[in-house]
């Protein structure tokens, strides 16, 4: 089966910068001293105190799982932002087109691209975080969850990164457009989260809906991207 | 066979194409002339389906230009006028990428890959980066990888734009022999001299219309009927003057260094006849000869310096008749 063709080209052309190394080694040399730090930290508490604080172990597991969701939020629009933009000011975008490959191939090789990357990101940091697994308190399926909502949130990320690209020919105005998209929907979902119980729904179901819905908006607005960059006929205007 | 036909476009308050009709044999070398902003980019993107008509349809071997069909994105190769590059890939990588673009055996492009560089003139830089080729080096690579699917059209927006004479000479080269290839080229370009020396056909387009389209020798012809003829008399003209305004097909006489230019309406034999008159009437006649016509005055003429062009006349016309 031949590979996506754009797919290829963007992890040549991303192999031969220095973003990608630089990135594994901030994100996982960021959260490897978050865990060291804290780990001193219940380390100098057991001295101080004669008790283990295995509630302490439990912590380096939420701060790790919040920062590497905070990272996934930062990092992917600033990938993606420029995937489909950067194309159009190349003036190669027009050259794709107008070969066999069809718009969506464009669009999920772009994904594909940045997935990759964000994945190699997440993969890499599972010995990080498996520090904490080894101490307990956490069960496998809660890290199970905890990664799938991390892809998920990759996923959608990406999507809305690959679609304000599409729409917004400057990359700094996709960026910050792609930004404030990203952090707005994670307000309200924390603002969900924060509220279940008033709402009265289960966290487990709350969660699932969450899923659910991120991936069914993220193929709506790869969707949409495929649309925009697909050279379509102007609906004509009715009469009167 | 492209076909566009009474093909209406707007941007904004902006009439890009005004009932644009044009029409392009299989095999031809089709010039597509017109100033800037007349619409040939616009016209350019519809036939290979990057752009879609308000009004009136662009068709090409008979399937609707942008329809989406494979079997028609396999029969176009496209060299924009700004070629798009990819800095940090190679040559043969951006060559490779752009095959895989397309369906094709694997070993068969890569020969194809290396036929098209060697033709181009780039088998020996293939692993160097797309950032150290210049302008000239961009563009013919553009056209490598335009013609990596083999495609029975190749449609170039002002390719020669920018280029040094060395490599200009060099490009215009390769596209003749594509053409002699069977391939139906569309050329667009300012450069008239080019377009005179490598097509067959050629459309002009003013303002979003066009305004001639046609066999290149037909439209030279054309050209030729509408220029002065050239009368060099050695000695004195005033004979020669008498016997022109006696002739009802004379429309108008200047005079140039020693020469007679005169308007004429007649026909070939009619112009045989005037020669005739004037030898038979004593007459020094050391020449007599239509002015060749290019593409260039045809041009000035088509798309808005004809006002000019009167205003020449009518002062040489004054300097004759004051003189």
């Amino acid at each position: 089966m031949k590979l996506n063709p754009i797919f290829l080209k963007d992890e040549i052309t991303s192999a031969r910068r220095l973003t990608l190394p630089a990135l594994l080694t901030g994100v996982n040399g960021g959260l490897s001293i978050l865990i060291l730090m804290n780990l001193f930290y219940i380390a100098k508490s057991a001295k101080a105190t004669g008790e283990i604080a295995y509630a302490g172990f439990l912590r380096i597991y939420y701060i790790a799982a919040v920062a590497e969701i905070l990272l996934i939020l930062i990092i992917t629009p600033a990938l993606t932002a420029s995937s489909i933009s950067a194309e159009r000011e190349r003036k190669t975008l027009d050259l794709l087109l107008t070969t066999q490959l069809d718009p969506w191939d464009i669009v999920v090789g772009k994904l594909m691209g940045t997935m990759g990357t964000l994945l190699l990101l997440v993969v890499t940091s599972i010995p990080i975080l498996a520090t904490v697994y080894i101490y307990g308190g956490i069960t496998f399926v809660q890290i199970a969850i905890f990664f799938g909502f991390l892809i998920c949130s990759a996923l959608f990320c990406a999507s809305v990164g690959i679609m304000v690209s599409s729409f917004i020919s400057a990359t700094t105005a996709a960026t910050a457009v792609a930004y404030v998209i990203i952090f707005l929907s994670y307000f309200f979902m924390l603002g969900g989260f924060l509220f279940r119980e008033s709402l009265e729904i289960q966290g487990g179901r709350l969660l699932a809906v969450v899923l659910a819905f991120m991936i069914a908006i993220s193929i709506f607005m790869l969707y949409l991207s495929k649309r925009h960059i697909t050279p379509h006929k102007r609906r004509k205007l009715r009469e009167g | 066979m492209i076909t566009l036909d009474n093909v209406k476009k707007t941007y904004g308050h902006v009439n890009a194409l005004d009932g644009l009709t044009m029409h392009i044999e299989d095999g031809a070398m089709y010039g597509f002339v017109g100033p800037n902003g007349a619409g040939k980019s616009t016209a350019i993107q519809m036939m290979c389906g990057l752009e879609f008509p308000d009004e009136g349809i662009v068709m090409v071997d008979d399937m609707e230009a942008g329809s989406n069909v494979r079997r028609l994105k396999k029969r176009i190769g496209y060299v924009p006028d700004d070629t798009g590059s990819y800095p940090n890939l190679r040559i043969i990588e951006y060559m490779n990428f752009f095959a895989d673009c397309y369906d094709g055996q694997e070993t068969k492009t890569k020969r194809r890959i290396q036929m098209l560089l060697n033709m181009v003139g780039l088998q020996e830089r293939q692993n160097q980066f797309m950032d150290s080729l210049n302008r000239g080096g961009q563009q013919k690579l553009s056209l490598a990888r335009a013609l990596i699917h083999d495609p029975k059209i190749l449609i170039l927006d002002e390719p020669t734009e920018g280029l040094d004479i060395n490599t200009r000479f060099e490009f215009r080269q390769i596209i003749a022999n594509l053409a002699d290839s069977g391939k139906t080229i569309v050329i667009s370009s300012h450069v008239l001299n080019e377009i005179s020396e490598l097509c067959t056909d050629i459309g002009i387009i003013d303002q979003g219309k066009m305004v001639m389209e046609g066999k290149i020798e037909d439209v030279l012809d054309q050209v030729n009927a509408s220029n002065p003829i050239i009368i060099s008399i050695a000695g004195n003209m005033s004979s020669a003057l008498q016997t022109l305004r006696s002739d009802k097909q004379v429309r108008s006489v200047s005079i140039r260094n020693k020469d007679l230019l005169i308007s004429y309406s007649g026909t070939e034999k009619d112009e045989s006849n005037l020669l005739k008159k004037l030898v038979e009437g004593g007459v020094p006649v050391r020449g007599f000869h239509r002015e060749k016509g290019n593409l260039e005055s045809l041009f000035l003429q088509l798309t808005g310096a004809r006002e000019e062009r009167r205003v020449t006349y009518y002062e040489a016309e004054s300097d004759f008749s004051e003189g």
